[in-house]
This record gives structure tokens, sequence and C-alpha cells, in this order.
């Protein structure tokens, strides 16, 4: 039914051009991290950390441009809270994979050989999560129904994120390396897998406004 | 005509100020439709309402006593009083229990009630909120099942929920103007002051000229106890007090739209196993039930003596 759909909505399309913006963000978050357990902290890696902060920087001018066209376009204000609720989540997931860059980035952190694997590992899990949540919204525009399913997947994202997060410390402390690093490397852990638990709060907003609207 | 018929206006456009939030509240205070636009849609559809289905509450007010020209201007400043003072005390007021209420006083004093009509506006109000609950429960499921089946997205859901809130306003309203357009003008076509038309195009012109000129107080408070509510179930519950009242018009006995409304917020709540309304406004009606046609009455009495 052509009626129902939403692609010709000016938000609806506002909100999918943000939402390409966003992948193309992790795709610099994901070539950047590569490139680090590849080459370390290198000239390379540097670039790709500035292409996903104008990546990042775009998609906030965007966000801001849709929060200013709901408030222009008449909508039921629950509907319009919802979106504005669900962008700002969204954003706070965006700007934590920008940190933990940030964090390699100015604490010119190593990462061991031991531990190159889980936190690839770890990185595509949380990847995946932040996915979900990009084609949940998504979803949200063209099938209240069909994004339920997709929230259980980010579900299922952050539980094996937290398993592995509490290995690879246990790995970590379990290792020789120095104290502080270990204490740095932990927290470069723990801020990954805050990508999974912050995709989970978007996913638990979802939930709720698809609920509202499935009656 | 007689000027008499002014009490009757001020009755009808205290009645379009007060119930106007019924039909458009939700709409109006979360911004879905703006207020000049609401009342206007109002003052149309109220009219439109009056004109086409307002005839069959004219023959039930008019039936229960007699009417001169006198008392049916007592009855309209009676019942004006007794919508002020219950607004006053906050208790949800019945436009149509405060005329019924002036008209017994009238017929005491007259020492002739037909009791047939009387029994069946009783009936009529007992059946109002339980009327809501029920359309409330019906609706409620069968219209979720036919809007799940659609697999809309969330904009388009925006969309059709705006639109239908928007189309049970002007359907409220409609049903508004064909039900209470009898407790303005109901007793001055009974004392012959006016004809049929005249009276039905009196009523509903003064409803909307209330509507049009002092609702939004009334509109943003109503419409903002309700709008905590999600979209739909705002939609159920005037659409199902639209219903009630609707057919309560074709039945032609006036009812409150108020109570349906409190009826139909009360059916969504049993659907969803919670509680919408709480005891003290549950109270609050029971209680108009009595106290809006005794102080009806009391003051009809009171003005007779006076006048």
């Amino acid at each position: 039914m052509d009626i129902l759909s939403g692609r010709k909505h000016k938000i609806a399309q506002m909100i999918e051009r943000y939402l390409v913006k966003i992948e193309e963000c992790i795709e610099c978050f994901r070539k950047a991290l590569l490139k680090y357990f590849e080459k370390g902290i290198s000239r390379e890696f540097d670039e790709l950390i500035e292409k996903t902060h104008i990546a990042e920087s775009l998609a906030d001018d965007m966000r801001r441009e849709i929060e200013i066209t709901l408030y222009e376009k008449s909508m039921i204000p629950e509907s319009r809270g919802d979106i504005l609720g669900l962008l700002e989540n969204t954003d706070r997931v965006l700007n934590k994979a920008q940190s933990v860059l940030y964090q390699i980035q100015t604490q010119f952190l190593q990462m061991p050989e031991f531990l190159k694997e889980d936190f690839e590992k770890l990185m595509n899990i949380n990847i995946e999560a932040f996915k979900g949540v990009v084609k949940a919204v998504r979803k949200l525009f063209e099938d209240l129904k069909a994004v339920r399913d997709i929230i259980n997947e980010i579900d299922k994202c952050e539980s094996s994120s937290d398993r592995l997060e509490r290995e690879i410390i246990k790995k970590i402390f379990q290792s020789n390396i120095d104290i502080g690093e270990k204490i740095l490397l932990k927290e470069v852990v723990i801020e990954t897998g805050n990508i999974s638990d912050l995709s989970q709060i978007v996913g638990d907003r979802l939930n709720i406004i698809t609920a509202k609207r499935l009656i | 005509m007689d000027p008499k018929i002014l009490g009757g206006v001020f009755l009808g456009w205290s009645l379009g100020a007060n119930d106007s939030a019924n039909v458009f509240g939700t709409a109006v205070s979360s911004f879905m439709v703006n207020y000049r636009l609401a009342t206007i849609l109002i003052a149309i559809f109220v009219l439109i309402g009056a004109l086409l289905e307002g005839a069959p509450g004219l023959e039930t007010l008019g039936g229960i006593t007699e009417q001169s020209f006198n008392t049916a201007f007592l009855i309209s400043i009676s019942a004006a009083l007794t919508v002020t003072i219950m607004t006053i005390l906050k208790i949800p007021v019945s436009t149509s229990q405060a005329v019924v209420g002036g008209i017994l006083g009238i017929g005491i004093l007259q020492k002739h009630i037909e009791f047939q009509y009387l029994y069946k506006v009783i009936i009529c109000w007992i059946g109002t909120p339980i009327g809501a609950i029920f359309f409330s429960i019906i609706l409620y499921p069968s219209i979720a099942f036919f809007l799940r089946k659609l697999h809309m997205h969330f904009l388009t859901y925006d969309r059709m929920m705006r639109f239908l809130l928007i189309l049970t306003g002007i359907y409220g309203a409609y049903a508004l103007g064909a039900n209470n357009v009898a407790n303005v003008t109901g007793v001055f076509y009974k004392a012959g002051m006016v004809n049929k038309f005249e009276a039905l195009l009196i009523g509903g012109l003064s409803i909307g000229f209330g509507a049009l000129t002092y609702s939004r107080n009334v509109m943003i408070t109503v419409g903002r106890k309700i709008i905590p509510m999600d979209a739909f179930s705002a939609f159920i519950s005037v659409l199902s007090e639209a219903i009630t009242v609707h057919i309560y018009a074709i039945i032609g006995v006036p009812v409150s739209t108020s109570q349906a409304l409190v009826g139909g917020v009360v059916g969504i709540g049993i659907v969803k196993g919670i509680r919408m309304v709480s005891g003290k406004t549950i109270i609050k009606i029971v209680i108009g039930w009595f106290l809006t046609p005794a102080l009806g009455m009391a003051f009809s009495i009171l003005l007779s003596y006076l006048f």
C-alpha cells in the first residue's frame, strides 16, 4: 500500500540521510581500528580518526536540522518526543565510538599481540550492535512490526560483548604487562563495550516506541 | 421574536464554551489543530448536527411539562446558574441535567409532569457513560486489530492519528449539536416562541458562538488531562463519546458529552487493565447526577416565586 509508505515524507528522507552518514561513520571507525591493529598508532590511523570525526560532525548537523524540522512540522507531541529522544540516544552511541578512537590516540595505547584477536572480535560485536540500531531505526520508518526482531539481535550483541569484555579484562590482568597499561587497556575495553550498552538503550527506546504504536 | 429567548442563547453560549473541550480538546491542546480552526469546525458541525438531527430532542424535552414564554426563560436562567455553580465546584456538569432539573421545578409548580418522558431521560443519563464504556471496549481492540494489519510505519501512524483525531472531533461536534441543541431551545419551542427550524438554528448558532468565543481555556484543560494517554486511546475515547451522544440524539434525549467522554476513557482502562479515571472523578459524576438536576429544580422554583 503506497499510501502507507513513508518514503516520500520529508522527515523520513532526512532521517535516512542521517542514517547513511552514521553508517559512513561506523565504517570509518571500523577501518581506523583495523589500521590500529595492523600498524598501531600511525599516520593512517590518525587520518581515519579525522574522517570519523568529520562524518560524526556532519551527522550532528543533520540531527540538529531534523530536530528543527520536527518542530516546524505539525506532529503529535508524543511522536516528536519519541523521534527526538531516539536521535539523541543514537548520537550518544556515535560519540562513544569516536571516544574509543580518541582514547587510543591520545594515550598512545599499544595493543599487545595476545589481545588483538579478542579485541577485534569485541569491535565486530559492538559494530554489529550499532549497525542493528541503524537497521532498527530504518525499519521504524518502513514497518513497525519488523523493529522488534532487530532489537533482539542488538540485545544478543550486548550480552556477547559483556561476556567477551570480562574475558579480555581477565586476560589483561593475568598478563605480565605494566599495571598502568593494564588499567588503560581495561578502560578502552570497557569503553568499546559501552557501544553495545548504548545501542541496547536505543533498542529499549525503540521497543517502547513500537509497543505504543502496535497498540 | 420574544427577547426572553436570549436566556436560551446565553445557555447555548455557555454550553458551547464548556463542551467544545469534549470534542476537540485533545487535538487543540496537543497542537495538532489550531484553536481557531477547531472552533470554526465546531461551530459549523454543531450547526449542521443541530439542523439535521436535533429535532427528536426538542420533542422529548418539550414533552416533560407545559411551557409558557416565562417558564421557558426561567428554565434557561436556572440551568445557566446551575452550570455556573457546578463549574465553580469543579464537578463535571451536564447542561442536559441542569435543564431537565429546571423543567422539573416548573413541572412541580404546575403539578404536571409527563413521567414517561422523564423516565426516558433518566435512563439515558445512566446509559451515557455505560454506552461510552461499551463502545470503547468494542472499538479499541477492533480498530487496533485493523491498524495492526496495515503494517504502518512511524510517520504514517502519526499522520493517521492526527487525521482520525480531527475527524472524530468533527463527528463529535456534529453529535454535540444534534444532541444538545434541545437543551438550549427545547423549552422555547414547547412554549411556542419559535418554530422547529428556528429552535434548531438559534440553538446551533448559540452553541457555535460559545465555541468560537470562549472555549479556549476549558479546551486546553480538558485536552491536557486526556492527552497523556496515547493518541490512539484519545481517538477511541472521543469516538466512543461521539457515537454514544449521537445515538442519544437519534433517540431524542439530550445527554452529557463530558460524562460520555469519561465513559470512553474508563472503557479504555478496562481494555488495558488499568485505572484511567480516579475514583474521585467517578464519585463527582455520581454526585453530579443528583446535584445538577436538584440545583436546576431549586433555581427554577425559586426564580418562579421571585418573578
